[in-house]
């Protein structure tokens, strides 16, 4: 008698999947496939179309404005604690939204062109006007001074900016005795600058400061780095540096000043308010609500240093605060 | 092979992606999906017939409004720790287009997924 032991793969033929369903999956997976490529192409030929420019740039363009202009003298007044940051590492890890939120947009900030680079000046001013970069430089001297930089992200660099006082740019505007605040705006180009394509967030970027604080000798407007043209990740041609605040204070790639009598909303208080307010001042004992603020990494060294008050700049600025124990100023 | 081992291989395939309680699963969330694209183009337009101007709500448009920090915090990872070209223009070109779009693509593909009755 034949006795049959079925295997363990084997199936009775009912129980069989029909050939109709498996095809039909088959065909889902295919759509699936076929569909995220259809869906993919355009950005994939976009990514390489990108990646084929950058490595067609090879490297930084130079930024030509203001050329002329450099080196300027140092001034004696600002010194360092540390030494200076490498000049490739600043020139290579950069935050500016505008071209992407990783560190290195350096080649894609190659796109943003420099010139012509209009300056507009309005809102309580006595008289509104444009200025073109280059007769920003014929107006106002240019200096350099050493500032520590501290990122909100709890990076920091030491770096020699060249530029004017905004002091000296406050003045030449020449504001009316109802401005209390400087409202800075970025360029907005969604066709050079990528992030700016996302139409969701409130381009332009937008940062503020009070008359007091863009008139403290502190205030900074930079055009160059490491005494010549600042490179486009930088911030050229116009940026600001106020060294006593978190990084993204400082506003890049500047195209407009308005004075008013309103404080503004600036780009990432409107995005982010709990994280990142309008002072955000530097004070490692007031945590960013995801991070200990009470140290820092200084950029080309693995160690850890606590972070100063104000930056270290508190005898400059702390009289710019009297109630110093209000977090709002920190956040 | 014993009896027991096909057993066991035939409950692990109950749990499988591919399972038929998993395509129900699946094709569920396909059909919520159309619904959401079925309300956001109604939204769009009931917006165009108050305003005449047709402007479509695009899934990053909704993702800001309803939670900005973790889409910037999204595009962070992907960008710093996985590839920028990921983000933008991969995911970027998703995110631009209108949400109904989108969705109910995504949803049909899922909801195609139903077993039918006769399985």
């Amino acid at each position: 008698m034949l006795i049959k032991r079925p295997r363990g793969w084997e199936l009775p033929e009912s129980a069989a999947t029909r050939e109709t369903a498996f095809i039909d999956r088959r065909r889902v997976l295919a759509g699936l496939g076929l569909g995220g490529a259809i869906l993919a192409a355009p950005a994939l030929f976009d990514l390489r179309r990108m990646n084929g420019e950058r490595a067609a740039q090879g490297g930084a363009q130079e930024n030509p404005v203001g050329k002329a202009f450099y080196p300027a003298p140092r001034s004696a007044a600002y010194q360092l604690d540390r030494p200076l940051t490498d000049e490739k590492l600043t020139t290579t890890y950069n935050n500016f939204y505008e071209f992407g939120s990783h560190k290195q947009i350096a080649p894609a900030a190659q796109a943003l062109p420099l010139k012509p680079w209009a300056v507009k000046i309005d809102g309580l001013v006595e008289r509104p006007m444009t200025l073109d970069i280059d007769d920003l430089f014929k107006q106002l001297p240019l200096e350099e001074r050493l500032y520590r930089h501290r990122c909100v992200e709890a990076w920091s660099m030491a770096v020699p900016w060249t530029g004017f006082p905004m002091r000296a740019f406050v003045a030449l505007a020449r504001p009316m005795s109802g401005a209390k605040f400087v409202r800075m705006e970025s360029f907005q180009n969604p066709d050079v600058a990528p992030g700016q394509k996302q139409a969701w967030y409130p381009w332009p970027y937008v940062e503020g400061l009070t008359i007091e604080e863009a008139t403290n000798e502190l205030a900074f407007l930079a055009t160059g780095i490491y005494g010549r043209p600042a490179p486009k990740q930088n911030g050229a041609p116009l940026r600001l540096v106020v060294p006593w605040k978190y990084g993204f204070k400082s506003a890049k790639s500047i195209v407009r000043f308005t004075f008013t009598d309103r404080r503004p909303m600036s780009f990432w208080e409107r995005i982010q308010p709990a994280e990142y307010g309008f002072w955000a001042n530097v004070n490692p004992n007031v945590p960013h609500a995801r991070w200990s603020q009470a140290t820092e990494m200084p950029l080309g060294t693995q160690k850890r240093i606590p972070t100063m008050l104000y930056n270290g700049y508190g005898p400059f600025v702390a009289h710019l605060y009297p109630e110093s124990n209000d977090r709002r100023f920190f956040m | 092979m014993p009896v027991g081992t096909s057993a066991r291989s035939q409950r692990s395939d109950e749990g499988s992606a591919w399972s038929p309680r998993s395509l129900r699963i699946w094709a569920t969330v396909g059909l919520g999906l159309c619904l959401i694209a079925f309300g956001s183009v109604t939204y769009d337009l009931a917006v165009y017939a108050s305003t005449g101007h047709y402007h479509a709500i695009s899934a990053g448009q909704l993702w800001f409004e309803l939670h900005v920090a973790s889409l910037n915090l999204t595009q962070a990872i992907v960008q710093r720790y996985i590839h920028p070209g990921l983000w933008d223009p991969i995911l970027v070109l998703l995110l631009k287009w209108p949400l109904w779009s989108l969705l109910g693509g995504l949803g049909v593909i899922l909801a195609a997924l139903l077993p039918s009755r006769s399985k």
